[in-house]
């Protein structure tokens, strides 16, 4: 009996196949349900946020994410996979909205060879903080000429969209009202949540510029349309650009500035990753508990306080250049103000100070 | 939400002169204008109508502890309203560009 049992039994290479392809399925199983686990905890610890009761007519708050290429890659796709996965569901449990901006300015050079263009979030945030001191200016008893600029801007862009649109109900005659609807845009200063360590270098120095820089504005001016043959062939020429100086009323106060949070992202690049790649896939719980818990930060207002010093913001991240994608790329540096380094306020995100633990 | 049908908003366009007709447009009887903007009223409230079922079923958590709705179900509801809009917009634009190339 025991011979035909026996004859019956895979071989031991066999068996071995099997127990480690097993194995790994186990273990690969359990990792998804201790990453599921994980995950559940840090949406539970945001879900009370979740459930406070808001007014009909108040906005909920809003926080303004920013995703740079990063460094060793050529896109966004791992740093987007990685906020999906990590840190929108905590933002999703804690009813934390947000905006998106994936910076991926890429540009080919001659030899065909292409290269990321840094300093888009950096632009992109002192360009924002530099229309909301110009705002705040505008609004200043005294400061008429702004206030006449500003509404002649304004005019001309109504009256371009309304040439627009007129156009459009032109050519489509069953166009519907319902799309002249806009989303309300969020009336505060939003937060800024930067991914990764370039995004939080770029993030302050553009918080810096934007809050200390100069606020002249450049506007161009509109060119009568080319009427001869020769000049319509030549090309249009630039338009002049006009510039409104603000600077000369400005009293160099500093505005409210955006609270600023880090989140990392270890981004593994190269073949010499690979191995921790692996490792990764079979284990995954303690990048959850890593990236979970720093979201979680973010969802609570109460873990904003300010820097201790401005090596704080200089270091913050500094962890992530120990990376492979790192190496051969040019160093970051936090060039930040010293009045904007005493006001600015971070989230603190590298210690668990979120509550309901 | 509603500023171009109802009136209001600093973002209204700005409306054609009395009269002055665009080019290529045949001015329409003022019945036939009334019966257009019945029409769309109609449709707007429809849209509404179906835009309210369809966010309070997807969005509202069916327990009345508060008067007030949550964090969690007004974020639901802007975003439910935004892409109710979106893909209505999108949808448009499509069946417009379908039927601009049977034509």
């Amino acid at each position: 009996m025991f011979a035909r049992i026996k004859a019956k039994l895979p071989g031991p290479k066999a068996s071995a196949f099997w127990v480690g392809v097993t194995s790994l399925v186990g273990v690969y199983r359990y990792n998804k349900l201790e990453s599921r686990k994980r995950m559940d905890y840090y949406c539970q610890r945001a879900s009370h946020v979740a459930n406070e009761t808001i007014g009909s007519l108040d906005v909920p708050r809003k926080v303004h994410v920013y995703i740079a290429v990063p460094m060793g890659e050529l896109g966004t796709r791992k740093a987007r996979q990685h906020w999906e996965k990590y840190i929108l569901p905590v933002f999703a449990a804690g009813a934390l909205d947000y905006e998106l901006t994936l910076v991926n300015d890429i540009e080919t050079e001659p030899n065909g060879v292409e290269r990321v263009v840094r300093g888009g979030v950096h632009e992109r945030i002192a360009q924002e903080i530099r229309e909301q001191r110009r705002k705040l200016l505008e609004a200043q008893e005294g400061n008429e000429q702004l206030r006449l600029w500003r509404e002649a801007i304004e005019t001309r862009k109504r009256e371009n969209e309304a040439r627009k649109l007129k156009k459009r109900m032109e050519d489509e005659p069953g166009m519907s009202v319902l799309e002249l609807w806009k989303p309300q845009e969020y009336p505060h200063m939003m937060d800024i949540v930067a991914v990764g360590r370039e995004t939080w270098v770029e993030a302050i120095n553009g918080v810096s510029e934007g809050a200390v820089g100069s606020l002249n504005m450049q506007v161009p001016q509109e060119l009568p349309r080319l009427k001869s043959e020769s000049a319509r062939s030549e090309g249009p020429p630039e338009a002049p650009l006009h510039i409104v100086n603000y600077d000369r009323f400005d009293d160099n106060s500093l505005v409210a500035l955006p609270a600023v949070a880090y989140i990392s992202h270890e981004n593994l690049a190269g073949w010499a990753s690979v191995p921790q790649r692996i490792y990764n896939f079979f284990h995954d719980q303690q990048n959850v508990d890593l990236y979970a818990r720093q979201a979680l930060q973010v969802v609570y207002e109460s873990t904003k306080r300010k820097p201790r010093d401005v090596a704080e913001l200089e270091e913050t991240g500094k962890d992530e250049e120990q990376l492979g994608g790192w190496k051969d790329q040019e160093p970051l540096e936090v060039v930040v103000d010293k009045r904007v380094a005493d006001q600015i306020q971070i989230y603190d995100t590298q210690n668990d100070s979120a509550p309901f633990k | 939400m509603f500023g171009g049908v109802f009136g209001g908003g600093s973002s209204k366009p700005a409306q054609p002169m009395p009269g002055a007709m665009p080019p290529g447009q045949v001015q329409m009887d003022p019945n036939a204008q009334l019966a257009a903007a019945e029409q769309e009223m109609e449709m707007v409230t429809d849209m509404f109508a179906r835009l309210n079922n369809l966010c309070y079923k997807k969005c509202l958590i069916q327990r009345y502890n508060d008067e007030e709705l949550t964090k969690a179900e007004s974020v639901c509801a802007d975003r439910c309203v935004a892409k109710y809009f979106q893909v209505n917009r999108e949808v448009s634009d499509k069946l417009a560009k379908m039927s601009a190339a049977k034509q």
